[in-house]
């Protein structure tokens, strides 16, 4: 096999689509909300250091 | 031959970076390497000074090594790192570049590199100790200023060469979407153009004249906002690379595919659109802009808030998928499936993790309120490390990692891999240290840009001192990494040569054959959108400063 036919079975394989909706990603949802759980609690820390030095 | 690259054949392991562009890309790079070991040595002396633990010799001031430390890490390493990786993802995913175009490149080096040289003999002087800010009234010599001009200026050569590539490419494959990394390079690109008119503005018709004695004054606060307009626009031109590395290169670093090309796309147009207009928030306890302005602008930085978190979002999924395709079946077991003994992955994940406390922090300091609990102290200093010192820097390394052994016609081997780990680990504690201290002492209201002091042994001063040993620890850790990463890059450069050269991953995303949404490549759209924020942001502050007779500031040499 030639170095263009393995570059063209790898182009084949690149533009099949992966379906989203098909996809598991509950430990995604999970890193998501902790991250937004995260800046929440910090911005409130900071906001509570403020309120205390006024 | 610098033709364009087919729309089918975007993903071909065929496709290289041109030799002829690669030698401009490694130009570019040796910059890089230099800057690297020159502006964290200077760092590294910064924290034993801070500490008490080092005098500088021969008359050097605290603010010229300062200074150096700034200008050659915050723009001389970053401008030619963007430079030379954009030309690289260009060539790469486009197709090489034409003569027009490559001279274009080297013309924006070669002024780039003038302009660094004369930027460097005015600090190495002590004619320009006036920080990469250079706030005004501090007034530096002339040719400081001047040589500013002409960096920016070599990056605007450098930026059309490769926008006449990406629409090169655009205009013969009218209909079908733009390579995405070529994509991505251009809204950087983009973005920088406009955002580096008021800074150029600003030093051409204020500075100049005004150090070179033609005008007595200084407008500051026009100075200063027309800074800022550049300034935060800045972080994202250091982290738009950095993006287009998590976006397209991480993914198939991993094996598998990015999460979406239309996400990616979109969150890049965001960062376009939020990333000028948003200025003031470094001014919110200055004088002179009204408290509406500085409100909206505020609300306007909270808006880049949803692209990083669509980042987030799209990285996640990216390394859940590849876990999931490994076996990994419960909920957060598929982190242990990343391939952690993979140098370039390991280095920009590790810029990822900064990225959070990173994020967190710019939104408190973009809080109104909460600006004022942290402003001017340290804390502002380690915030700019865990970002731009740590995501933005650690994923460059990641990217020379592959990007120099590609060029030069060699291999990542394992030896270098485990010193590019080393790299990584050593980094990240020695930034970690440091930055964290920062923080601490600056809650603590330790002050940001001052030398060692014991402020007539005030007692809040003597908190501060465990902190400022600590920063020097960190420091002296990145000064170890630096040497590591020194090593490192010259060896991928000058190792063996091997028949096939090391691979500049580009991954295809999971919806590759979706069209793009059409007004995401419309440019007119994309920079009328852009223009007209940046007007309703600025065009009321701007006016008020020429009409509320503000009076103008004599220069100021206090070093």
């Amino acid at each position: 096999m030639t170095e263009k036919d393995v570059g063209k079975k790898h182009e084949n394989s690149e533009t099949h689509d992966v379906d989203h909706s098909k996809l598991d990603l509950r430990g995604t949802f999970m890193m998501v909300m902790f991250l937004g759980g995260l800046i929440f609690v910090s911005w409130f820390g900071a906001f509570i250091l403020f309120l205390g030095r006024m | 031959m610098s033709k364009n690259i087919h729309p089918d054949h975007l993903f071909s392991l065929n496709n290289r970076v041109d030799a002829k562009d690669g030698k401009l890309v490694l130009a570019n790079m040796i910059w890089v390497i230099f800057a690297l070991f020159i502006g964290g040595s200077a760092g590294m002396l910064q924290t034993f000074i801070r500490a008490g633990m080092f005098e500088l010799p021969f008359g050097i001031g605290y603010y010229q090594l300062l200074t150096l430390h700034g200008v050659i890490l915050a723009l001389v390493l970053t401008f030619f790192f963007i430079m030379g990786f954009q030309i690289a993802s260009l060539s790469r995913s486009a197709g090489a570049f034409n003569d027009k175009e490559r001279l274009l490149g080297w013309i924006g080096f070669w002024m780039m590199s003038a302009g660094t040289l004369v930027a460097a003999a005015m600090i190495a002087t002590n004619e320009a100790s006036v920080l990469y800010t250079f706030y005004a009234p501090l007034q530096a010599h002339a040719f400081y200023y001047i040589a500013l001009a002409v960096i920016i200026i070599g990056t605007w050569f450098s930026v059309a060469g490769q926008l006449m590539r990406y629409f090169r490419w655009r205009k013969e494959y009218k209909g079908h979407k733009t390579p995405l990394l070529s994509f991505m390079a251009s809204v950087n690109n983009v973005m920088w153009l406009v955002c580096t008119i008021g800074v150029s503005m600003s030093v051409i018709f204020q500075y100049i004249p005004w150090s070179l004695g033609i005008v007595e004054t200084i407008n500051v606060s026009l100075s200063r906002t027309l800074f800022w307009m550049f300034g935060h626009a800045l972080v994202y031109f250091w982290l738009l690379p950095a993006y287009m590395s998590w976006y397209v290169v991480v993914p198939k670093v991993l094996g598998t595919k990015g999460f979406s090309d239309n996400l990616a796309r979109m969150s890049f147009v965001l960062f376009l659109f939020f990333s000028i207009p948003v200025g003031i928030h470094h001014q919110l306890t200055e004088p002179g802009i009204d408290a509406f302005w500085k409100g909206l602008q505020v609300v306007l930085t909270f808006a880049v808030i949803v692209p990083s978190l669509m980042t987030a979002f799209s990285l996640f999924a990216v390394f859940e998928t590849h876990g999931r395709k490994l076996g990994a079946t419960g909920i957060l077991d598929w982190f242990k499936k990343l391939p952690w003994k993979d140098a370039r992955f390991v280095l920009p994940f590790l810029g990822m993790l900064f990225f959070i406390p990173g994020g967190i922090g710019g939104i408190i300091n973009a809080s109104g309120q909460m600006n004022q609990l942290v402003h001017n102290t340290i804390w502002v200093v380690g915030h700019f490390h865990i970002t731009v010192g740590a995501p933005v820097i650690l994923t460059y390394f990641g990217v020379m990692m592959f990007l120099l052994p590609h060029i030069t016609g060699r291999k990542i081997t394992k030896q270098l891999n485990n010193m590019g780990l080393y790299l990584g680990y050593t980094w990240t504690f020695g930034m970690g240290l440091m930055s964290a201290a920062m923080h601490f002492a600056g809650l603590r209201g330790a002050p940001r840009r001052s030398t060692f002091s014991e402020y007539g042994g005030a007692d809040i001063a003597q908190e501060w001192i465990t902190y400022q040993i600590l920063q020097a620890v960190g420091g002296t850790f990145l000064f170890v990494a630096i040497v590591i990463a020194v090593i490192l890059f010259i060896q991928l450069m000058t190792g063996p040569k091997t028949t096939e050269a090391e691979e500049f991953p580009v991954a295809s995303m999971m919806d590759q054959s979706v069209p793009t949404t059409k007004w995401v490549e419309n440019w007119r759209v994309l920079i009328i959108i852009t223009v007209f924020l940046l007007l309703i942001a600025y065009t009321m502050p701007i006016t008020q400063m020429f009409t509320e007779n503000i009076p103008g500031a004599k220069g100021f040499k206090l070093w």
